[in-house]
């Protein structure tokens, strides 16, 4: 008679910054705990009966977003982003079983998003995009569903703390304001903005809202190129008067108020 | 324009690839697509390809520009921006293709000027002898039997069409070209272009190499 195979998962918990560091020693070392039950479960609701049985205290058992009544559970707050296995996803709306997929015996490997500041264990910093909430969600029409959950960010080839490009999700949020203000258009033009796209469209094919961020960007595109035209036909001096408008930050500054690690959230509520 | 320059930069080097390579996919097709019609008409060409005129349109229209489109291409090629291993969607695959597939028509393009190009140019080459020397050199195996140079020119040629054909659909997007709507019908045309378009090098480059080209003969020159 053959014998069912035990299915069994290793969760490997990151430690947030820690897991960077080239060291690693027992107070870096991943937190590791073997689920071999429950996979119909979310990974979320795994982590937070993990951190029952642990306690909150860090170390051993590492923090982790959208737990409890900080987060939702339903796909709906998108404060439950976490890499497994490297992959952007949101943990509320994963299950044990798709990690494991076919296999019986499997590692997840848990790590916070890598293109943002770690705050602690898996929770990183989105204070700024919790903050431009609204903006988001009223700027662009395109983006009335977006839960500001990072992963398009995340997943883009072309961002990062090394990279000036502020990412799909803020060149979406500019394109809305693109027509009307000054500031949107400086973003857009300038060297973090669309040159920064090249059109991977990993954005589109990854958000958990299934926003078409990519064609948003494409139009965006459109309106930078009849912009670029007409401004490479225009004087100087017409360029000169629009660029002193008052109340429209350089862009230098307005990269500085909201870095690509923010999660490229731009508050354009500052234009106004 | 102050901060613009990068968005200039960024644009002109899809339009310094593109227009290029258009330039260059048809001059060569109609002589190429003569090969195995006869020996004299392309030789006819490669003469007309030696005058002063053609050298200057050449040099000026293909290779400066794509010397421009190359070094910055190496530039993104080399900068990192790649996670395919992870995210495998379509799009991801077709945009980590055409970064890869750069440098290496970068290595085969200086190969193909080195060997054939700059021998004619420099009258070092006749260029009636040059076809010749082309098939020769295509046809030479290493002291193992194996054909080098054309294997490498059937990875250029596969790397060219891969490249162009992905090549184009960032250009449309990057652009702002396209609707939503054509956008799908876009990335089936160019997938077939780059189809195309390596049928029919690859099928010249064996017939150069082998006498023989594409499926053992079965499509004719
Ligand atoms: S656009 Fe999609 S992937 Fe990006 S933050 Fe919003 S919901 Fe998340
Ligand atoms: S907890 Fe809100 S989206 Fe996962």
């Amino acid at each position: 008679m053959s014998q069912r195979k035990i299915q069994q998962l290793t969760l490997q918990i990151h430690r947030g910054q820690l897991h960077r560091s080239a060291q690693v020693d027992d107070a870096t070392a991943p937190f590791e705990s073997v689920v071999s039950e429950g996979f119909d479960r979310s990974l979320l609701a795994t982590l937070e009966q993990l951190r029952a049985e642990h306690g909150t205290s860090e170390p051993p058992f590492p923090k982790f977003p959208g737990a409890g009544s900080d987060g939702c559970s339903d796909g709906g707050c998108g404060k439950c982003a976490v890499l497994v296995n490297g992959v952007a996803q949101l943990s509320c709306q994963t299950t044990l079983q798709s990690i494991l997929g076919k296999a019986n015996k499997k590692t997840a490997a848990l790590a916070p998003l890598s293109k943002f500041p770690t705050a602690t264990g898996l929770v990183v910093e989105r204070q700024k995009q919790r903050d431009a909430g609204a903006t988001v969600a009223t700027s662009a029409a395109a983006l009335s569903s977006c839960i500001e959950c990072g992963i398009c960010f995340e997943v883009c080839p072309n961002t990062g703390s090394d990279r000036s490009f502020v990412g799909p999700l803020r060149l979406v949020v500019a394109a809305g304001s693109f027509d009307d203000q000054e500031s949107a258009r400086r973003l857009s033009l300038g060297e973090q903005g669309v040159v920064g796209c090249h059109g991977a469209k990993n954005c589109t094919a990854y958000c958990p809202q299934g926003i078409d961020l990519a064609s948003e960007i494409r139009d965006l595109n459109g309106k930078v190129r009849r912009q670029l035209w007409r401004s490479l036909f225009r004087s100087s001096s017409d360029y000169a008067s629009s660029s002193a408008e008052p109340s429209q930050a350089a862009p230098q500054e307005r990269a500085d108020e909201a870095s690509p690690a923010d999660g490229g959230v731009v508050d354009s509520s500052k234009d106004d | 324009m102050p901060g613009w320059a990068p968005l200039l930069i960024g644009r002109l080097h899809s339009l310094l690839g593109v227009v290029p390579l258009g330039i260059l996919a048809v001059v060569f097709a109609v002589p190429l697509a003569g090969l195995g019609g006869g020996r004299q008409a392309m030789s006819g060409w490669i003469k007309l390809t030696d005058s002063v005129p053609w050298l200057i349109a050449e040099v000026s229209l293909v290779y400066l520009p794509l010397l421009v489109h190359a070094a910055y291409g190496l530039r993104l090629a080399i900068s990192k921006s790649y996670n395919l291993t992870r995210y495998s969607a379509a799009n991801n695959w077709s945009y980590s293709l055409q970064r890869v597939t750069g440098p290496v028509i970068l290595f085969w393009a200086a190969t193909h000027i080195w060997l054939f190009r700059i021998p004619v140019m420099s009258g070092e080459l006749r260029p009636e002898d040059s076809l010749d020397f082309v098939f020769a050199q295509l046809s030479a195996t290493s002291t193992s039997g194996v054909p080098l140079l054309l294997i490498g020119y059937l990875g250029g040629v596969t790397a060219l069409s891969i490249h162009l054909g992905t090549g184009v659909e960032r250009f449309a997007f990057t652009w702002g070209l396209i609707s939503a709507k054509r956008e799908r019908l876009l990335r089936q045309s160019c997938i077939a272009l780059s189809v195309l378009l390596w049928l029919f090098l690859s099928h010249v480059t064996l017939l150069a190499g082998t006498g023989t080209g594409l499926l053992g003969g079965l499509i004719v020159g």
